[in-house]
């Protein structure tokens, strides 16, 4: 039973995979006008459009198109910038642990201020700090985050001057000057998951207190602190480690914003940068990127779920 | 035996010179955020201000403006001019030195010029050789000349104007025949490219001019935000920005931990018109549109007042203003202009600026405003500047609104945009009578004989309008106070051999 | 619950409704939503008319106005009127976030309704190109449709469109799967009805509440993407206002005029909220069983 659940959760993160390489190998194909042209600028000769056409490979089938793009694919070969000739996964590597480590920090921050706020909430339901809790949460979930963003830097960076507005240091150089520089991207991106946490953790300590072992345990005369903890928190952290994989698409995407609001060399500044160019080959592959890495966290949620509660069944 | 004396004797010297130059801070890395990202590397295919100004410091070229815009001997020690004016000979500096170790000869000079040249390239500086007729010959391994069909006086400043006739050595062309890392003899080599994020220039210790450069390398990244760039340089986390927000100029002015530079600036800002779409071919809608707006305002407000407001190409403070102002905003006359033209009721028109270039979608919401005066309706069409440059070169607008900059000789200022067939000719602007005089401007090397004629070209482009000018904004460059000997120079050059940085 | 189903069919749907609008009513959170939902259409609808300036009308010698009687919202670099552009704006975050929506909805319920009530290959086909499209966060999604459609808010409203399609996919399979062996749909089969017939007349009404909710919330996220995208100068054009936009334009001089950074975001934040809110308010009277949830 269980390597069956494994072996179909492998088998549908496969399928999702080979699905995306579809969708962002149209990308390039959808393009109106020619990419060939489009790299090369307006004073190109017909002459140097079609060289070029030829060594972006234009000229082939759509399906041998394809087929080469996958090939190359599987040997890490995303091919190469439309704009600038230069290959584009070593532009990807570069910049995947700085979203990598945004988005960790991020959710890292968020779980911390859910985990606290939701159990408290659910456990006093209609208490002042639960309808503080709510409240807060409700605005997290409507502020846009770049519009957070910009004001924390205008509180921390402008005004008191204690955080660097962008920028980034490899963790490698100088932890400090790295953490300096990740904390108000971190706080903005985890604050408003944090947000949208707060809400899903409140309604499963909900769910789950009122489930009959609860009730059991309470009327066994076991004291509510021990109640909460070892059988409500236990069972209520499956529910919950299903809502944080699902806020993980979400809070990528918004990595991806605010990667762009603080200047941060990332996957998601390089997604702009190659939509306001017109770079498609480089969007093709930073989307792919990022669909392939939201694919596994997914697989990865599954499986975890799949260890916390091995009763599942597909 | 004389000469080997003489050259221990120069080594002694520049020795001498190169220990100074230790003391005076040599090493270290200057952080700088350009403000746009660059695109091909390669001088003959590149055409923008970001990726030209990377250039400047791996590219040398021929000749060369110094600070004060005089033109000096560079890669070449000296050149002549033919009795019939067609051929240039230039004699070049010995042992120059590729940053990959080779000599630089007559060789390579001729091969980069082939192919700036080469209509297969395409170069949108070509003109800059008299175009692809002119014949490039070796004389010798330190001699080359360059014939042009016609006669071009000024080639000499046209080859210092920018880097696309830098020279680069043939090593850099790859397999299919394109430059992504070109080589040069300048001060510093191109050592890291991470797309367009982040590039690296590193120390040339080859480099002919000894002690430079005095910086070990160059960390180039973009910052598109001008809040972010400033922030950056205000933060520490840059040493040099590339340029400012004009609304931030007092704000940076008093910050004590940013210098802020001003120079006047060799550029303008305008607006072209299509002539080949009506009603812009009739000159009386043109000059009606040009006297319905306020150029001071434009200014104001598009720039923040760090510009002049000017209705012909050039700004005062440069050698060539003509003073010739037909355009003061007169509302009444454009209207009856408007009227004889039959567009008594107005007209709709599409003004189309670039995005990234803030100026211009500032400027353009001004105009919408001051046009609406007088009945033409305005419709914005921002678009990326990709998009920009491909719809002017299909004549695909209304108007198009950017600026000029670098611009040196007259030359750049009429014969480039305006003479007939022109690269850079994309309003289908046409008067023979203006380009017999751009024509001759080129054949003629005196300076009063020379202002003459592009006074009289000047005021036929004027009154003519297929461009309406607007503005001449200054340079502002700014950087952190321990950078030392970087000069705002009115051609918006950035030259950075000459930085050092003090802690 | 079945009796509330086939008391639809049976006797007019006004009882129904009526017990729907009287649990809307008391829910206060949702009742907020209404309110200010209906302000945010009052706004879009009579904008132009309550507006004290001209949205795009520049006046040279109050820029930088702080609020004040003559500009409540202050004015900004070019001494146009915050709360008249924000007024305007209203306009722009609700109809893309309608169309956008709207596409969503037809789309994706159709899809949905499609693979829930067709064969199992229309099923498999259609509900696993919406696993695919779910790997792409959204507004990288929208970012990339962008790129191929290029710029605009008609474009802007294609890519929102086509980003919240797989979730009313999701919504209408999982609720036509629910339904489809229910005694009424069997009833219009075996009575002979087409299956067109039956999927409009007979399972779409029994399906409509969770689509209603959705609805209501995907606006809100609408608005969101709105924004974002015009924050990154990918919808509306220059003059015309739009949040997002003023906030990406402004973004310069928030520093000495914080007025022009504040209004437009809270507006943004505040639609969000009430959308967010009625979606919250139309679930719990539409469907008493997600109560608590």
């Amino acid at each position: 039973m269980s390597t069956r659940y494994i072996l179909q959760r492998l088998f549908f993160a496969l399928f999702v995979i080979v699905g995306v390489t579809f969708v962002t190998f149209m990308i390039v194909q959808l393009v109106p006008g020619d990419p060939a042209r489009v790299s090369l600028g307006v004073q190109a000769t017909d002459e140097l459009v079609e060289s070029r056409r030829e060594r972006l490979g234009l000229n082939r089938p759509l399906m041998e198109q394809y087929a080469t793009w996958l090939y190359n694919l599987t040997r890490g070969d995303l091919g190469y910038s439309l704009i600038t000739g230069q290959p584009i996964t070593p532009q990807i590597v570069n910049r995947l642990p700085v979203t990598l480590q945004l988005a960790g920090l991020a959710i890292t921050v968020g779980v911390l201020i859910a985990f606290p706020l939701g159990f408290i909430s659910a456990t006093r339901p209609g208490s002042v700090i639960d309808v503080i809790a709510s409240f807060i949460s409700q605005i997290g979930i409507a502020v846009p985050d770049f519009w957070m963003g910009i004001l924390l830097v205008l509180l921390f960076s402008t005004t008191l001057g204690w955080l660097p507005p962008s920028g980034y240091t490899p963790i490698t150089e100088d932890f400090g000057d790295w953490l300096s520089h990740m904390i108000l991207p971190a706080l903005t991106t985890g604050m408003i998951s944090g947000a949208i946490l707060t809400r899903f953790v409140r309604s499963a300590m909900l769910e789950v207190m009122g489930q009959n072992y609860i009730q059991t345990a309470r009327a066994k005369g076991l004291r509510e602190r021990t109640v909460i903890l070892r059988h409500a928190l236990r069972n209520a952290l499956i529910t919950i480690v299903t809502v944080v994989g699902l806020q993980m698409t979400a809070l990528i995407g918004s990595v991806v914003v605010i990667e762009i609001v603080f200047s941060l060399q990332g996957l998601g500044n390089l997604v702009l940068d190659a939509v306001l160019d017109r770079d498609y080959t480089l969007l093709q592959g930073a989307v792919f990127v990022v669909a392939v890495l939201v694919t596994f966290i997914n697989l990865t949620i599954d499986l975890l779920y799949y260890l916390l509660d091995p009763r599942i069944e597909y | 035996m004389r000469k080997i004396a003489l050259s221990f004797l120069l080594m002694f010297v520049l020795s001498l010179t190169a220990g100074m130059v230790a003391s005076q801070e040599s090493g270290g890395t200057l952080r700088a955020a350009w403000q746009a990202r660059w695109e091909s590397l390669d001088p003959h295919v590149a055409s923008s201000e970001a990726t030209f100004q990377i250039l400047n410091n791996v590219l040398e070229t021929l000749t060369f403006f110094d600070d004060d815009m005089n033109l000096i001997p560079w890669l070449a020690e000296d050149w002549e001019n033919s009795e019939d004016g067609l051929t240039w000979t230039f004699y070049l500096r010995e042992g120059v030195l590729f940053s990959n170790g080779r000599e630089l000869t007559a060789e390579d000079v001729k091969w980069s010029f082939d192919r700036l040249i080469d209509p297969e390239i395409g170069s949108g500086n070509a003109f800059r050789l008299g175009g692809a007729g002119t014949q490039i010959d070796v004389i010798d391994d330190y001699t080359v000349s360059i014939t042009t069909e016609s006669v071009v006086a000024t080639l000499p400043a046209s080859l210092a104007a920018n880097k696309s006739t830098g020279i680069v050595a043939p090593e850099s062309v790859d397999d299919e025949g394109f430059i992504s890392t070109p080589i040069g003899s300048g001060p510093f080599v191109i050592s890291e490219i991470d797309g367009t994020t982040r590039l690296v220039l590193s120390r040339n210790d080859g480099y002919w001019q000894e002690g430079l450069p005095y910086l070990d390398e160059v960390i180039i990244r973009p910052i598109t935000d001008d809040v972010a760039r400033e922030l950056a340089l205000q933060g520490g986390e840059v040493d040099w920005i590339f340029t400012i927000a004009p609304q931030n100029l007092d704000a940076l002015q008093a910050d004590d931990n940013v210098i802020v530079e001003t120079a006047p600036r060799l550029a303008y800002d305008y607006f072209g018109l299509n002539l080949n779409r009506e009603p812009f071919d009739d000159v009386r809608v043109r000059q009606a549109i040009a006297m319905s707006i306020d150029r001071q305002v434009i200014c104001d407000f598009a720039f923040f007042g760090i510009c002049e407001p000017v209705q012909g190409p050039t700004a005062s403070g440069t050698p060539w203003f003509f003073d010739y102002a037909p355009y003061d905003l007169d509302l009444d006359r454009a209207r009856e202009l408007l009227a004889e033209a039959g567009y008594e009721d107005g007209f709709t028109m599409e003004i189309m600026p670039a995005v990234g270039f803030d100026e211009t979608i500032r400027g353009a919401q001004v105009v919408q405003q001051q046009l609406a005066e007088v009945g033409i309706e305005v419709v914005i069409g921002a678009v990326e500047f990709g998009e920009w440059l491909e719809r002017q070169g299909a004549g695909d607008f209304d108007a198009f609104m950017l600026s000029w900059l670098g611009l040196t000789d007259a030359e750049d200022y009429f014969f480039l945009q305006h003479r007939t067939g022109q690269t850079f000719n994309f309003t289908g602007y046409s008067n023979p009578e203006f380009d017999e005089l751009v024509d001759r401007g080129r054949e003629v090397s005196d300076f009063d004989e020379r202002f003459a004629i592009y006074e009289e070209a000047n005021r036929i482009l004027v009154d003519d309008a297929p461009y309406i000018f607007m503005y001449a904004k200054s340079e502002v460059k700014a950087w952190s106070p321990n950078v030392q000997g970087f000069v705002v120079r009115p051609d918006s050059a950035v030259n950075f051999w000459t930085v050092s940085l003090d802690n | 619950m079945s009796a509330d189903v086939i008391s639809l069919d049976q006797t007019p749907s006004r009882t129904l409704l009526q017990d729907v609008l009287f649990r809307f009513v008391r829910h206060r959170v949702g009742m907020v939503g209404a309110v200010i939902t209906s302000l945010l259409i009052l706004a879009a609808i009579f904008g132009p008319s309550i507006a004290p300036h001209e949205p795009n009308r520049m006046h040279f010698t109050d820029v930088y106005a702080p609020p004040s009687l003559e500009y409540p919202f202050g004015a900004d670099d070019f001494g146009r009127d915050i709360f008249s552009r924000v007024l305007f704006g209203a306009r722009v975050s609700l109809m893309v976030g309608v169309v956008a929506v709207s596409i969503a909805l037809v789309v994706g319920t159709t899809l949905g309704m499609i693979a829930g009530y067709g064969r199992r290959f229309f099923d498999e086909a259609i509900m696993r190109a919406m696993d695919v499209l779910f790997a792409f966060p959204t507004i990288l999604l929208a970012l990339a449709i962008i790129a191929i459609l290029g710029r605009g808010v008609s474009n802007a409203m294609i890519a929102i469109g086509i980003v919240y399609i797989p979730i009313f996919a999701r919504i209408a399979r999982g609720e036509v799967l629910a339904v489809k062996n229910e005694e009424y749909v069997e009833a219009a089969r075996s009575l002979g009805a087409g299956h067109g017939r039956i999927l409009l007349h007979h399972v779409l009404p029994n399906i409509l509440a969770p689509l209603i909710v959705q609805t209501a919330l995907s606006l809100s996220f609408a608005i969101l993407a709105e924004a974002t995208l015009s924050f990154f100068t990918l919808g509306t054009q220059p003059p015309d206002p739009s949040w997002g936009r003023m906030l990406s334009e402004g973004r310069g001089f928030f520093r000495h005029s914080i007025w022009m950074g504040l209004f437009p975001g809270l507006a943004i934040m505040f639609s969000v909220m009430g959308f967010n809110f009625l979606g919250d308010g139309l679930r719990d009277a539409l469907d008493p069983r997600l109560r608590n949830r």
